[in-house]
């Protein structure tokens, strides 16, 4: 599904040149669960970016789905994403002035899905979370681990077959977490593709293989299954 | 304590930089048009308040059923009477001024022409508390061909030389001698008086039935209008109203009375009894900058309350480091008092640049401190209080209120609160800026109307030269050959009633036809007026050089008088001139309409004839000359050359019919530009404040635009989604303004005789023009808002 060959990625500040990711190379096949690990800085975040389409590489090959689009534009990256790609944040990311209901109905309305599917898909999910009692709510009246299964219900309410998650627990309590990880586990026996970065090893035992990055380079892999 | 306060709030001014300079230009420019304003409203209040004792001083005015009579001039020996019987008037004078009409003075070899020419009596200086810098008071007026001049005259007839015991010569026929010279006021008065002179006529004017004097009485101690009235009504009725023996009370219970009214002379300028004044005008525009003042305390107010979400958290840190409700007020405040006192510095600089345009424009003169500096200064501080409690007594409120334990736990909810009234104020400046657009579009119109209206006649190429009345009577035929003669010149006619002149006779007079009497104004011309200035004879003929032509026996109406005969056949018939002559005149010819004016009045109906010696004696008029092309300056100079032969004793005078006309639109011009002004103001001001709105808010939802972004959100979602927010406020703006600028717009156009009408492509231009300018505002902003990488504005998190 995923194959990236020597992808570069560079920041300039005035002051400073950093190399965020450095000829990386990497390949997730459909249906895979992959843990990425790595010290803080490493470019763990920037990779998730780049295979997000939400942000281009400077150098390197992307190919997704058998497409390259290292040098889509904006546009096309766009169209791409919301397709295919569901996000899951370390800090939720919800709007504070929509309701539970508004937020995770957001991707469909942006795909174009007609309200009445939209109503239905959107309960289906938010049952599926075990949040529909909640679907009325607004984000801040909702524990940290509520929010987050309310971002996953947004993540996969467009059924994409990829999911991002950059520290989905990061935020959370240990029973909270382990929620949210046997969430993202059935999501990929339902076949959905799962990329999620972590500093827990904990976590990261819920995936098939774990990538360990330094510096901007993958320095080991352990497979897990 | 205040210190620290003004040090904390310049630290805020410099962090908020934008908004900050935003704010104090925006309302410094506010504050600018409503001191300008001001200072000419001042002005117009200064009039006649050069010294106390004008307090005491009444023109008196004669009312009866029909309202003021005789223009609000008075029979010739009114004051003697009333000084006589009333024992609280101190002295009466009566006066008989040119005005603004300008009379040909003559002293040794030099030759002016001077306004402000006045006749008076002995007693003017019994009344009128002016100072003499040359002469005795008590006496200056007692000769009876004693003229008092002032400074300016003198420096214009004499120079430095000593004019008392010289000879100056008015009107090219009346001898006066200076006795004495007047110092001018140095503030405004509604009366110009630059050459006061006592007639030689004096003696066979004063009857009863002269009314051309207006009459001034002094009163020794305060009075009120209701007693004055009633005092010098009583003396007036028994004297001279007096039927029947009725009391003066009984008379004043019939319907048709003839009785005395005053009115200081301190409120003639502004709040005369007959005729108009600018001061309805000066408290429109006042209440418009006060607006515009308004727009910009309100950006202040909006940015505050845009940015108290922020700082909310400061107030909640505060609050728990000790600081009480009072002392965070105080702090706010300090912030609307510095940006409120820096706006004040920019205003007073724009003040002093556009004072002299400002000047020019309503043709004043006046300085800062016309209207006395304490008052200034007072008006000033009040205008300034309010500006500060506008703008930053709400947020003031607002953030001090902030609960402590909420925002400390995140919940900044309360920060919400002062949205809708943020709303409100947006609307009210948009809807401030709509009507401005709307009045713009509007004025306009009109008035690009009121220049390309056909005017009935054409103006161009035509000379109006002042003549004296005997060259314009009987000396007629022979200035006309004379100036024929001159090449270039194609046509010489004369009228008494000139396109484009600033003051028109308004009487009319009675003609009969078929025992109907149908007032007419009478207009004396020559034969080849039509033809000078080029107005067709739509039925019949025009004049010709026939004896009934010539004299009076044959007339000709314009379109507005013949369709009050209504559809009787008019040319051919004859009408009857009541108290004028017995014999009655024919009718040859209907003409076009001539607008003599601008368009706020109507046509009057118009009988013209020729020969001012028959029925209908009319003073007053010009020579009107056609000029052909070719050299302008060469005919222009013949034409003064050749004028020495015609009258030698008076320097020539002429103006163009193009240019009076011009004149006479000035005013419609003024209040264009001074609109459009305004719009340009309120306009800036709402940009700016909606801009820094925009960014603030637009910055505000950084972070759930990249949300949006990254769930599929593309680039008109987002730019629907900040739009939005102000969408709706626009429309609502628009809602309140165009119904309202509607209703002022026809309000104005209803004091034209000839008006355009009101139509939705106005409409439709200001909401073009708004829309316009909302999308520049917003526009970029939300480009880039929309453009930006979502990656960078989740990180900020
Ligand atoms: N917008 C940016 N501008 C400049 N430098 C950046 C930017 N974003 C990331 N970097 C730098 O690139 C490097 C990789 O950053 P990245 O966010 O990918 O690290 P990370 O592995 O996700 O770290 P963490 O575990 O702390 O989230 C870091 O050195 C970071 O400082
Ligand atoms: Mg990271």
């Amino acid at each position: 599904m995923i194959k990236i060959t020597d992808l570069e990625k560079m920041y300039r500040t005035e002051e400073v040149e950093t190399i965020a990711l450095n000829k990386l190379s990497l390949e997730v096949k459909e249906g895979e669960f992959v843990a990425v690990m790595g010290p803080s800085g490493c470019g763990k975040s920037t990779l998730l970016n780049i295979l997000g389409l939400l942000d281009d590489p400077d150098g390197g090959s992307f190919v997704f789905n058998g497409i390259e689009v290292a040098h889509f534009n904006e546009r096309k990256r766009a169209d791409l994403r919301k397709h295919n790609i569901g996000f899951v944040f370390q800090s939720f990311n919800l709007i504070d002035e929509l309701t539970v209901f508004e937020n995770v109905e957001l991707p469909l309305i942006y795909t174009g899905v007609k309200s009445a599917d939209r109503k239905k898909r959107v309960e289906e999910v938010l049952e599926k979370v075990q949040i529909m009692h909640r679907r009325n709510h607004y984000p801040q009246q909702l524990s940290g681990g509520q929010q987050q299964r309310v971002a996953v219900a947004r993540a996969v309410v467009n059924k994409p077959k990829l999911i991002l998650a950059d520290e989905p627990t990061g935020n959370l309590d240990s029973s909270n977490g382990n929620e949210v990880m046997e969430m993202l586990t059935d999501l990929n026996e339902q076949g959905t593709t799962i990329i999620m970065v972590t500093h827990s090893e904990h976590d990261a035992r819920y995936s098939h293989r774990i990538i360990r990055m330094l510096d901007g380079q993958t320095v080991t892999e352990n497979i897990l299954v | 304590m205040f210190k620290s306060y003004l040090k904390i709030a310049w630290r805020n001014l410099r962090i908020n930089k934008w908004y900050s300079a935003i704010n104090i230009i925006g309302l410094g420019i506010g504050l600018a048009s409503f001191i300008l304003v001001l200072l000419f409203l001042n002005y117009e209040l200064s009039y006649d308040k050069w010294n106390p004792e004008l307090t005491k001083i009444y023109k008196l005015g004669i009312e009866d059923k029909d309202g003021i009579a005789w223009n609000g001039a008075t029979p010739e020996p009114l004051g003697r009477l009333i000084a006589g019987k009333y024992s609280n008037a101190e002295a009466a004078t009566r006066m008989s001024g040119a005005g603004d009409y300008e009379i040909l003075v003559a002293a040794n070899d030099k030759k002016i022409y001077q306004k402000g020419i006045t006749e008076v009596d002995s007693l003017f200086f019994k009344v009128f508390p002016y100072q003499l810098s040359s002469g005795n008071i008590h006496t200056a007026l007692n000769a009876p061909n004693a003229a008092v001049i002032t400074e300016t005259v003198r420096n214009k007839l004499f120079g430095q030389d000593d004019p008392i015991g010289k000879t100056i010569k008015l009107y090219g026929r009346i001898e006066v001698v200076v006795s004495g010279i007047m110092q001018s006021p140095d503030q405004p008065s509604a009366l110009n008086m630059q050459i006061l002179f006592r007639s030689p006529y004096e003696k066979s004017n004063s009857h009863w039935q002269n009314f051309s004097y207006q009459t001034f009485i002094k009163v020794k101690n305060a009075v009120t209008p209701g007693d004055l009235e009633t005092a010098i009504n009583t003396i007036y009725y028994n004297d001279q109203q007096k039927a029947n023996n009725l009391t003066y009370q009984q008379y004043l219970q019939k319907e048709n009375k003839t009785i005395l009214f005053s009115e200081k002379l301190s409120a003639l300028h502004n709040f005369p009894k007959s005729g108009g004044s600018n001061f309805k005008t000066i408290v429109v525009l006042l209440i418009l900058a006060f607006l515009l003042l308004v727009a910009g305390a309100v950006n202040f107010s909006n940015l505050s309350i845009a940015t108290s979400i922020k700082r909310a958290k400061e107030v909640g840190v505060r609050k728990v480091l000790g600081g009480r409700r009072q002392q965070l007020f105080w702090q706010f405040m300090g912030e609307a008092i510095l940006s409120c006192s820096l706006s004040l510095c920019i205003a007073g600089m724009l003040v002093v640049l556009l004072m002299p345009w400002f000047k020019q424009e309503f043709s004043i003169q006046f300085s800062i401190l016309s209207g006395g500096t304490l008052v200034f200064i007072a008006q000033i501080t009040l205008c300034i209080v309010t500006v500060i409690l506008l703008s930053g007594l709400y947020p003031s409120v607002f953030l001090s209120r902030f609960n402590t334990s909420k925002i400390l736990k995140g919940n900044y909810s309360q920060g919400k609160s002062g949205l809708k009234l943020r709303n409100l104020l947006l609307v009210l400046q948009f809807a401030l800026s709509a009507f401005f657009v709307f009045s713009v579009i509007v004025i306009s119109s009109q008035v690009h109307y009121m220049q390309t209206k056909d005017k009935g006649f054409s103006s161009a190429q035509i000379m109006r030269i002042e003549a004296q009345q005997g060259t314009r009577d009987d000396g007629f035929d022979k200035a006309r050959a004379t100036l024929l003669s001159v090449p270039g010149i194609e046509l010489v006619s004369k009228t008494t009633l000139v396109p484009g002149d600033a003051d028109v006779d308004t009487i009319l007079n009675d003609y009969s036809f078929n025992g109907q009497t149908i007032k007419m104004t009478t207009v004396k011309v020559s034969a080849d007026y039509f033809k000078t200035v080029g107005t067709p004879v739509l039925k019949g003929r025009g004049f010709n050089d026939s004896y009934a032509d010539q004299n009076t026996r044959s007339l000709i109406l314009n379109e507005t008088a013949a369709s009050l005969w209504g559809n009787q056949k008019v040319v051919g018939s004859f009408v009857g001139m009541p108290y004028c002559d017995s014999v009655k005149a024919q009718i040859v010819g209907i003409t076009k309409d001539i607008n003599v004016q601008d368009m706020a009045n109507a046509v009057r109906p118009i009988a013209y004839s020729i020969n001012n010696k028959a029925c209908g004696y009319l003073s007053g008029g010009a020579l009107l000359i056609k000029l052909s092309g070719g050299d302008l300056s060469q005919t222009i100079s013949n034409i003064e050359e050749r004028w020495k032969q015609i009258e030698p004793d008076t320097p020539i005078r002429y103006t163009f019919l193009d240019e009076n006309f011009q004149r006479i639109f000035k005013t419609y011009f003024t209040i264009q530009k001074t609109i459009s002004f305004f719009a340009l103001v309120a306009i800036l001001i709402s940009a700016m404040g909606l801009f820094a709105l925009t960014a603030y808010i637009i910055k505000e939802r950084t972070k759930e635009i990249g949300i949006r972004k990254v769930l599929g959100a593309g680039i008109g979602d987002v730019l629907v989604l900040v739009g939005k927010l102000f969408l709706q406020l626009i429309i609502v703006a628009l809602l309140v303004a165009i119904p309202l600028s509607w209703l002022a717009a026809s309000k104005w156009l209803q004091t034209f005789a000839y008006r355009i009408h009101l139509n939705w492509m106005m409409v439709t231009g200001t909401v073009f023009t708004i829309a316009i300018i909302v999308l520049i505002t917003i526009g970029t902003q939300a480009v880039k808002a929309a453009m930006s990488n979502p990656v960078k504005s989740l990180k900020t998190e």
